[in-house]
Formats: C-alpha cells, sequence, structure tokens
C-alpha cells in the first residue's frame, strides 16, 4: 500500500468534498485507492484528478473508474501533486465534491482546431448551470500547445463575464514533452477538459505570484507566438542569458536551461501590473526562447526575481483572497493550481511549508492541487491566464 | 515600465492583431478582446449605426443590445455587465462615415485622459484595416475568379499554385520586393517571354516610372532600376489608358532593359497594376521572336499576375498607413494638441526615465515650473485664440533655450515644465531657467501685437527635493507659487517654502519693497590678532531696518531671500555699500589699521553659482578703487557642496583677481574636506557653535584645535568666530588660530561708529 495520506473529508448540510491520495506504483490500484478514498461521500457529482505522468495512466484511469461508476472525472499529468498532507511526487490525488448543493457539467474538447475554440466549447456547459448561485469554470489544458491566453479568450466569448475561471495547465515532470488531460476513462492529448461547477455556497478565487521585475526593461524586436526571436535585437536566448549572467551549463543544455529559466521568468507589462511568462525552453540552434504565452513582438520585457520569502508571502495573499471570497464561512475544500516554477524557488523543503501553509488556511478542509506549467484564473477583466503564479480556489 | 512604454507596447500588440485578421468579422473580435486586456476592461462593443456587431463580456444569449445602445449613442454612461457589475464606459468613434464606434467598459475606476488618447489612436487604426480588408476581400474575390478562368485553359493547377504562393506572401507580410519579385519571375515561367518588366510609377515624381523588378532568361543579371517618363513605350501606355496594351511599333517596345548577348526585343504587351483602383504600374512581357503573339490565354495570366502585383502594393500601403496612424496616434497620446509639444504624461515618463538613469550615474536632475504671468489678462481681454497663439509661440522660444537632451512640455492651461537631466546642482537649473526668463522677455510678435511674455519659474532638483516625477513635479509647483507671490522671477524649492503661511508671504512681499527701497542697514564687526588684538578687517553683516517691525534679525529673511532670488540684488546692494564704505575710511587716511583694513562680505549660493559674479565684484572693486585682496568673500560649506564644480570654476575666477575667499561656519557642514585641497580657499572660519563651546565640551574643543591645524597644514589664515571671553581667546592663540571675532572683541556696529571704536582699541592694544 501506498497511501501518503489519511483520506480528509469536509461536510456542510448539502455540500460536501474530500480527497484521496495514492503513490502505489501500480497504477491501476493507486487508482482505486485515491478514488476510493474521495469518494466518500453520497450523491458524489464530480471527481477532479491529479496524477504524475509517469503512471500507465489507462491503467490509472480504469482503477478510478471502477470505483467512481458513473461520477464524471476530468483531471491531469502534472509537475508534482499537492494534498492537506504535503506536495508528493510520483502519485495521484483526487478531489471529489458532492451533495445537492453542488451541480456540475464536464465537457472536453481538442485543441487541434485551435485553443479558442476548444475553450469556448468546453465553456458552453457551463451556461447551463444557471440556476445555480456561485459558479465557476474549472479548465485543465495542455500547456505545450499554443497561446494559453486563448484558452481565457474562447472560455469569455461564451461566459462572459459572468462565470469566473480557473484551472492550470497540465505537466510532465518538468521533462517538457507531453502532456495528458483526462475525461472519465480517456486519456487525451493537446485537449481541454473541464467543469462547470455550480454551488449553493460562495466560491472564493485567489491569485498571486509574489514576484518583482529587475533591471531596465528589454524590448522584443521579434517574436512568433510564444517563441521570442530576439530582445534588443539580439538573439533572444544570447540576450537573456548574457542579461543574467547564466552559468555556462545553460548555455547548451536543455534540461540545466529549463531549470534556471524556470526561477527567471519574463515579466510582460500589463495595465494591472506584470504579467509574468515563464520561459520554458531554449532553441539553442536558432537561439530562441519558448514560453508557455505569447509573447508579443514590439512588447517590453523585464526579467523578474522572486525568493522564497516573496513567494511564500504570495501563498498568503492568494488564500486569504479565496477565503476572503467565502463571505465568512468555513472553507468546505481547497484546489490549489500552484506554477512549477515556484517550486523551483521554494526548493523541496519550501514547497513543504507552503502547502502547510495551505492547508492552514483550510483549517481542515481538503486541500487538493498540482504543479502547474500555467495557471487559469479570471475573476475580473479578460486577462485570465498566468505564469508562476499560485491560484487558490476555495469552495464553502 | 512608463506610459509611453506601456502605450507603446499596447499600439504594437494591437497592429500585430489587426494586420493577421483574416476578415473584418475576426478583426472586430480580436480588437475587442485586445483593447479589453490592455486596458484591463470587462467587456466592450463594436457598433455600427444602431447595431452591435460584436461584443465581449456578456455570456451568449444574454440580451444586451439596448444597453450597449444607449451608451453608444450617449444616453448613458454606465452599463452592467453580469459578474462584473456597473461599469465606467469609454466610446470611441472608429468609421464616421459608416457610423461605427468601438464602446468599452471597465468595472472599478475610469479611463484616463490619456488612455482615451489611445484609444482613439487605436479606432483610427482600426477603420484602416477594416477598410482595407474589405478592398483586399473584394479584390481576392475578383482575382480568384480570373485566375480560375485562365486555369480552366491550361497549366490549371501549376497557375493557381504560384498565384497562391504569391497570396501567401502577402498574407504573411513578405517584404515587398521579394513579392513583386515573385510575380515577374511567375510570369516568366508562365509565358516564357524573354523578358518581364515590372515598373511602377515613382511617387515622389509621378511623371516617371521606375523599374521594380525583372525577370526572364533574356535579361541581365546586372539590370539595375531605370527610370523612364511615365507614358513611354507599351508599358506607358497600359498605365496612361489603364488597360491591356499591345506594342504596335518599334517606339512601343521596352526600352533600357539590358540584355544578354545581342538580342533585340520585337514583341511586348503591358497591362496596368492598380493601386486603390488607379494605375500606378505596369508588368510588362517581351520577346525577340518578331512572331510572338498575344492570345487571351497569355492575356488573361498577365492580368491575373498584375492583379496580384497590386494585392501586394495595396496591403503594403495599407499596412504603413497603420503604422503611420499608430505612430500619430502614439503622438497624440503624449503630445499637447495645441502646441505638439510633450504632455504631462509624456514628461512624467521622460523625468521617470531620466531619474533612473540619474541614479544610476549620480547626476542631478531639474525639474523647472515655468508659469506666464497675467495669462489670464490675456486670454480674457484678447481672447482665447490669441491666447492659443500666445502659447504656441512660447513653446518654440522656450525650445531655444534649451539642450537636445532637455525636455519642454505643456502640462496644461499656461504651465510650462522643462526637465534638464544630468546637471551637477542646483546652478546649472538656475542658469538655464534664468536663460529662459530673458528669452521670454524678448518681445513676442503676436498679430502686430508687439508683447513681452513674463513668467515665474519654480525649481526642484532631484534627488535633493525628491526622487519621482510627481514629487519633483509637486515641489516646482510650490516654488513656483512663491514666485508669483513674492514676484520673483526664479524660485528654488525649500522644505520651509511648503509650510508657507499668509505672513510669510507678506514678509516676502515686504522684503521685495525692502531692496528696492533701501530698508537695509549694514553692520561691522572688527577681526583681530588673536596675538596683540590688532585689528585687520571687518565683517559686513545687513540688517533689515523695517519700517514696523524695526530691526528683522537676517536668519528670518536671507533663507527667504535666497529661494527667491532676491538674495542676489541684496548681495550687490551689500558688495556696493561695503565697499564704498571701506573707500571711505580708506579716504579717511587716517592711521595705517585703516589703510590696510579688509573687509569681508558673505555670499549667498545663487550668487557664487551666478556666472555674472566674477565679473560684479570686478567692477565694484574698481568702482570704489579697492585692492582686490582687501575683500574677503565669505561661503558657506553647503553653498560650495550645492554645485561644486560650478562653484570651484567660479571661485578660481574671483580667486585669480586676487580676493580673498574665505570658508564661513566651517565645520558644520559636509565636513568633507577633499574639496578644500583644491579650491582656491585663502581662510577657515571656525564656526562659533563650536568656539563657544570648547571650554565646556572636550569634543568641541577637539574639533577647534583640528580645525586650526587643518588650516595650519594648507597654509590657510584661521579666523575663530563668537568668542565671548577673555579665556577663550588666549585658548586659541594657544592652539595657533591666528584671528579672532565676536562679543569679546566688539559686536557688529554701524559704519559711523567704527572710527571711534578703534581709536578706543588702539588706545587698548597700545
Amino acid at each position: 500500500m501506498g497511501i501518503i495520506s489519511a483520506p480528509s473529508a469536509a461536510r456542510a448540510k448539502t455540500q460536501w468534498t474530500a480527497t484521496g491520495s495514492s503513490s502505489n506504483p501500480d497504477a491501476h490500484s493507486a487508482g482505486v485507492e485515491a478514488a476510493s478514498a474521495a469518494l466518500s461521500g453520497d450523491e458524489a457529482k464530480l471527481l477532479v484528478v491529479f496524477s504524475s505522468e509517469t503512471y500507465d495512466l489507462p491503467q490509472l484511469l480504469a482503477g478510478i473508474h471502477e470505483v467512481a461508476g458513473d461520477v464524471p472525472v476530468i483531471g491531469c499529468t502534472t509537475a508534482g501533486e499537492i494534498a492537506a498532507a504535503g506536495p508528493g511526487s510520483a502519485g495521484v490525488v483526487a478531489m471529489a465534491v458532492g451533495g445537492p448543493g453542488f451541480d456540475v457539467r464536464t465537457a472536453s474538447a481538442s485543441a487541434d482546431a485551435g485553443l479558442r475554440e476548444a475553450s469556448a466549447e468546453v465553456a458552453t456547459s457551463a451556461a447551463r448551470l444557471e440556476s445555480s448561485p456561485h459558479r465557476v469554470l474549472l479548465v485543465l489544458s495542455d500547456g505545450l500547445g499554443g497561446d494559453q491566453q486563448e484558452v481565457v479568450r474562447g472560455a469569455y466569448s461564451v461566459l462572459g463575464a459572468q462565470v469566473p475561471l480557473v484551472g492550470g495547465c497540465a505537466g510532465d515532470g518538468l521533462k517538457m514533452k507531453a502532456t495528458w488531460q483526462f475525461y472519465g476513462q480517456r486519456v487525451l492529448k493537446n485537449s481541454i477538459v473541464g467543469a462547470a461547477i455550480g454551488s449553493q455556497g460562495p466560491i472564493g478565487i485567489g491569485v498571486e505570484h509574489g514576484w518583482r521585475a529587475v533591471g531596465d526593461p528589454m524590448v522584443v524586436t521579434a517574436s512568433e507566438g510564444n517563441r521570442v526571436l530576439a530582445l534588443d535585437d539580439q538573439p533572444a536566448l544570447s540576450a537573456y542569458l548574457k542579461r543574467l549572467g547564466a552559468p555556462l551549463a545553460v548555455h547548451d543544455d536543455a534540461d540545466a536551461f529549463t531549470h534556471f529559466a524556470m526561477t527567471h521568468p519574463l515579466g510582460l507589462s500589463r495595465r494591472g501590473g506584470d504579467e509574468v511568462r515563464f520561459v520554458a525552453g531554449a532553441d539553442f540552434a536558432d537561439g530562441s526562447l519558448n514560453c508557455i504565452a505569447a509573447v508579443p513582438q514590439g512588447s517590453m520585457v523585464r526579467i523578474m526575481e522572486g525568493d522564497s520569502r516573496s513567494v511564500l508571502e504570495a501563498t498568503n495573499v492568494a488564500c486569504e483572497n479565496a477565503l476572503s471570497g467565502l463571505r465568512g464561512r468555513a472553507p468546505l475544500g481547497v484546489l490549489a493550481f500552484d506554477c512549477i516554477a515556484r517550486k523551483g524557488v521554494l526548493g523541496d523543503e519550501g514547497i513543504v511549508a507552503e502547502v502547510e501553509r495551505i492547508a492552514t488556511y483550510a483549517a481542515g478542509a481538503p486541500v487538493a492541487g498540482f504543479y502547474t506549467y500555467g495557471e487559469f484564473a479570471r475573476t475580473h477583466g479578460l486577462n485570465g491566464f498566468h505564469n508562476q503564479t499560485l491560484v487558490v480556489v476555495a469552495f464553502a | 515600465m512608463t506610459s509611453s512604454d506601456w502605450a507603446t507596447q499596447q499600439l504594437a500588440e494591437f497592429l500585430a492583431v489587426l494586420t493577421t485578421a483574416a476578415d473584418d468579422h475576426f478583426a472586430v473580435a480580436n480588437a475587442l478582446e485586445r483593447l479589453a486586456e490592455s486596458f484591463d476592461a470587462d467587456g466592450g462593443a463594436f457598433v455600427t449605426g444602431r447595431s452591435v456587431v460584436s461584443s465581449l463580456g456578456w455570456s451568449t444569449g444574454h440580451a444586451h443590445e439596448p444597453e450597449i445602445l444607449a451608451v453608444a449613442l450617449g444616453h448613458c454612461t454606465n452599463v452592467d455587465i453580469p459578474g462584473a457589475g456597473s461599469c465606467e464606459t469609454v466610446v470611441i468613434p472608429v468609421d464616421r462615415d459608416e457610423g461605427s464606434k468601438l464602446v468599452l467598459a471597465r468595472a472599478g475606476y475610469r479611463f484616463s485622459a490619456e488612455e482615451v488618447a489611445l484609444l482613439r489612436g487605436m479606432g483610427r487604426v482600426l477603420a484602416l484595416a477594416l477598410r482595407l480588408l474589405r478592398t483586399v476581400a473584394v479584390e481576392r474575390r475578383q482575382v480568384d475568379e480570373n485566375a480560375k478562368l485562365v486555369a480552366s485553359l491550361r497549366d490549371r493547377q501549376a497557375l493557381l499554385e504560384r498565384l497562391s504562393s504569391i497570396q501567401r506572401q502577402i498574407s504573411s507580410r513578405a517584404l515587398l520586393p521579394e513579392v513583386l519579385h515573385a510575380v515577374t519571375a511567375g510570369v516568366a515561367e508562365f509565358l516564357g517571354d524573354d523578358v518581364v518588366v515590372m515598373q511602377l510609377v515613382d511617387e515622389s515624381d509621378p511623371g516617371f516610372t521606375l523599374t521594380a523588378s525583372l525577370a526572364g532568361d533574356a535579361v541581365h543579371p546586372g539590370a539595375g532600376l531605370e527610370r523612364q517618363p511615365a507614358g513611354d513605350g507599351v508599358g506607358g501606355r497600359a498605365i496612361v489608358e489603364d488597360r491591356l496594351c499591345v506594342a504596335e511599333n518599334e517606339q512601343d517596345l521596352p526600352r533600357g532593359v539590358c540584355m544578354r548577348g545581342t538580342q533585340t526585343l520585337r514583341s511586348a504587351m503591358a497591362v496596368p497594376i492598380r493601386l486603390e483602383g488607379r494605375p500606378a504600374g505596369s508588368l510588362v512581357v517581351a520577346s525577340s521572336d518578331p512572331e510572338r503573339r498575344y492570345g487571351q490565354h497569355e492575356r488573361d495570366v498577365l492580368t491575373s499576375f498584375a492583379e496580384h502585383a497590386g494585392l501586394a502594393l495595396n496591403d503594403s500601403s495599407t499596412v504603413q498607413a497603420m503604422k503611420k496612424a499608430l505612430d500619430d496616434a502614439r503622438h497624440q497620446a503624449m503630445h499637447d494638441e495645441l502646441t505638439g509639444l510633450p504632455n504631462r504624461a509624456c514628461f512624467y515618463d521622460r523625468t521617470d526615465q531620466a531619474l533612473r538613469l540619474a541614479s544610476r550615474d549620480g547626476t542631478c536632475t531639474a525639474v523647472l515650473l515655468f508659469d506666464l504671468n497675467r495669462f489670464k489678462d490675456i486670454n480674457d481681454t484678447l481672447g482665447h485664440k490669441f491666447g492659443d497663439k500666445v502659447l504656441r509661440e512660447v513653446g518654440p522660444r522656450l525650445r531655444r533655450g534649451l539642450r537636445d537632451s532637455d525636455t519642454l512640455a505643456r502640462l496644461g492651461g499656461d504651465e510650462f515644465c522643462v526637465l534638464v537631466p544630468r546637471v551637477e546642482g542646483v546652478g546649472d537649473a538656475l542658469v538655464v531657467a534664468k536663460r529662459i526668463i530673458e528669452l521670454l522677455e524678448e518681445p513676442f510678435d503676436i498679430d502686430g501685437m508687439t508683447m513681452p511674455v513674463e513668467a515665474s519659474c519654480g525649481v526642484a532638483i532631484a534627488p535633493v527635493d525628491g526622487d519621482s516625477a510627481d514629487l519633483l513635479l509637486q515641489r516646482a509647483d510650490v516654488a513656483m507659487y512663491v514666485a508669483k507671490d513674492s514676484h520673483a522671477s526664479i524660485v528654488t524649492y525649500d522644505d520651509e517654502l511648503n509650510i508657507n503661511t499668509p505672513a510669510r508671504l507678506a514678509l516676502l512681499s515686504e522684503l521685495r519693497a525692502a531692496v528696492s527701497g533701501g530698508q537695509f542697514v549694514l553692520y561691522y564687526q572688527p577681526k583681530a590678532a588673536l596675538g596683540g588684538r590688532n585689528v585687520h578687517g571687518v565683517e559686513a553683516l545687513v540688517r533689515w531696518q523695517h519700517p514696523t517691525y524695526g530691526l528683522v534679525p537676517p536668519n528670518d529673511f536671507i533663507p527667504l531671500a535666497e529661494h527667491t532670488g532676491l538674495i542676489k540684488p541684496l548681495t550687490t546692494w551689500v558688495l556696493n555699500t561695503a565697499l564704498e564704505q571701506l573707500s571711505r575710511w580708506r579716504e579717511m587716511n587716517r592711521s595705517p589699521v585703516l589703510a590696510n583694513l579688509s573687509v569681508a562680505v558673505n555670499v549667498s549660493t545663487r550668487s557664487l553659482l551666478d556666472d555674472d559674479f566674477p565679473t560684479e565684484v570686478a567692477t565694484s572693486l574698481e568702482r570704489w578703487g579697492i585692492p582686490p585682496h582687501l575683500l574677503a568673500l565669505e561661503i558657506t560649506e553647503s553653498t560650495i557642496m550645492a554645485d561644486p564644480s560650478r562653484a570651484h570654476r567660479l571661485l578660481s575666477e574671483l580667486s585669480a583677481t586676487g580676493v580673498q575667499v574665505s570658508i564661513d561656519d566651517f565645520g558644520t557642514g559636509y565636513s568633507s574636506l577633499s574639496y578644500l585641497k583644491n579650491l582656491p580657499v585663502n581662510e577657515l572660519k571656525i564656526d562659533r557653535s563650536f568656539v563657544y563651546h570648547m571650554h565646556r565640551d572636550p569634543n568641541d574643543a577637539v574639533i577647534v584645535q583640528s580645525v586650526i591645524d587643518l588650516g595650519r597644514n594648507l597654509g590657510l589664515h584661521t579666523v575663530a568666530e563668537g568668542i565671548e571671553d577673555d579665556e577663550t581667546w588666549e585658548h586659541l592663540r594657544r592652539l595657533g588660530c591666528d584671528s579672532g571675532q565676536g562679543y569679546l572683541l566688539a559686536r557688529p556696529m554701524p559704519a559711523e561708529n567704527l572710527l571711534g571704536w578703534l581709536t578706543d582699541q588702539e588706545a587698548r592694544t597700545a
């Protein structure tokens, strides 16, 4: 048996959430264990699953299905899972929501024809929950494909300002090769899976990154979508590494670069403050940088930095803001979408401290989440795709 | 990031979105999204006439059109977006001809004037983009249909592929010459003629055409650009007649094409290339085969390629027009409409930028705020139009007094502001301010009226007075108002100015009257050698004989005079009066003491940093016939530190004439001794505060001792101020101090008392 935390559940009169997790090396068993623990209550409406990509994913989902039956399942692979007991890797975490106070619709769509169209399709399911007083659209996407702000635009084109959007981009343990999304028993690639969650109780959302821009801005003199080709008329990669005085190993080693770049994102200026852009990788042949979302040509970017203190302080702010959205009620369950880059800054000990903080704010309520390649949180306006950010969603 | 950076970025991104839009519906929807993202808005709409073409922020199926139209038509200013709440809106005209407007809605905070200006620019860019997209869509359809007709005859697939590859090149914004070359190369390939020439009307000289691209096996690779009269040859005829033409005689054949070998052209055909519906060039094929015939197929192929060249030109000229509109928008967002000068937003931006640079190289940055005096009267009596003319004239005049690196902005009304980066200190700033005030005083000729313009100027310096554009402007503003209230032309900011009370302002205006009204008197305090007590000089001290308050102590008015610039006429008066008095004493020729008596005058920062000061001193010395070494200028450390390099330069000039330089209140300033070595200083005056306490406080005694030692090491005369008892006098003498001054010797006294006192003193020391 590899259960890493005891199941946790919180119940109100008409709504409940519960989590389960497992690090059983056998995929099928891990699925059964995590789902059994999470699906302990009556009238389950949704099971959200975050799993390491190292599992045999069809087997994992088969195990989950054995327990979940008709309960809709969505999920994705991660760069690390989060549960109240602490952050774990190579495991699976699941959170179930249930009770008559929750109303859930799930949907999935392939992004082959465009992220925006896929997102709009998924968002359409949320439009059918008009009767719930509180709603949120939870989406999980493939962070390695396309400009993720398109996900926000697509959802906004259908739902407008009425329904907030939360979620994250699936990960693959920083391999940056392929991420997977789960829908029922199906393992999907380059897709968006989503759940529109309607709730009788309030839903609070907190978003914070804890990074700050340093140094003079650089102009993006050439870019194509997510690829930055030139900064200040210099090849982007060398301009970036030179500005940072990066160690030599980073100049030609993809893994070393990804680890280095994780803690040195680019900040793109927006009216509401700097928007962080995670530098996911570099093309050593043509000297370009690959980011998780579009970095428009002509924009000004600054390199951002953070330390464990500022990043942990952001954890507090995100949790407090999420809880303040509950209008005084105690949280019933907490979902966290935490950027992998924050994990890079915090280190192994730091992320334990971070998850402890989240658990403390949750005050005993179940916590589940994952380390992402990009986070969604749209609460006002249209800018809802984030990098290097912690998004906390609290249900009450 | 500064706001102009932000504006530039938003415009660049906006242009990128519009130039990649496939059709106008897509362009409108995308434009709305990008605007909402850029301006942190919750929603918006594109409205044409009374119909909502596209909207954002409302869920699908929500009936919100009436609310949007109410805003677009100006019936209300707020709109409710479910989920976002009540939103402030801004309505931007897009295309007046078709009555289209953009509405943007934001919950929480209003759109600023700067944002609205930027949005208006973006609206114009959107209008251009939409018109272009529609034109191109129509043209593209025609082109496609024509191509299909041609292709039905022969080479259908290959020709279509070639044409669509050109279209792709156009869409992907390939460089125009590359696209045009693809056109001529395509013609050469499909028609097989020896020569293909594309000539375009020279925009700068429409009487001529330029060869834009050449292709064909017979064309010499080095054939360059050829300029020809526009109507020449079959190509010229195609342009003039705006139709396909076939060469009818030898004159019609293309000339000037450099051919391989000895071939000569015998046949030719040309079609016009149209830009925005008008012929802008022609595409010509020519062959050395006299039997070459141009049938319907050849005609259609050439026409198709010419249409693609037209598409490329249209696209390229629109992108250029859009870029220009963007540049205009960017300019308008950052510039004042009336004068064309940078506006407040731009000024803030540049100031913040300058401050960042300054903090890196450790230089100072000056902000000078000018307000025209009695401008309201000009507006009221001569009308706003006249007032506007004055404002437009003032800009270039101010500019004349500035370096290229200085920024001149109009903040609104009659307020102009100058950013002077990289100054050494307040002295540089005062020089610029003075130059500008003088430039404005040169009469303006407006509508036949000759009038000078007077201005009041407030000066603030970073980092001393503030480290942000906001704070500096605020402080320059305070200084400027003091300048206005006190009728001084230039006032430098001082924290004390910020606590201006009406009483203080009243005092300022009285001080001004006092300077011109002769309410000042000089008192003289003797200095004597510590050994022997022989008097060798006097210090001239100014007193204000106020008609109602009596004698006002210097501390109550000198700082005010310093900041309002009144110190300059006051210093001039003191200098002249003291030298005049000295010359009177010397004329009496009563004793060797009087013959060698020197006079010391206190010099303020403003005076010392004034380039004219050395000349003024020299003139005054000459006027009263005083040998320069009998005049000592007393300067405080802080005066020097206000602008060390300028102080150094002016002091060197003064010292070179023989005038003595004395550092007053030594020890109270920066205690940075390094400058002492390099400055042309003759004397150190030890501040009274150390002298007064040196008996009781060993620390003070140590300071006094070290100043004396320092003076001795540097070969400087040392004077102790504020000696009140014999014990101190004796102590200082033992320490090696040269001279003393203070109540023990004598209090400051009016000139007429000095002679009597001197006689008594001589009797005492004899």
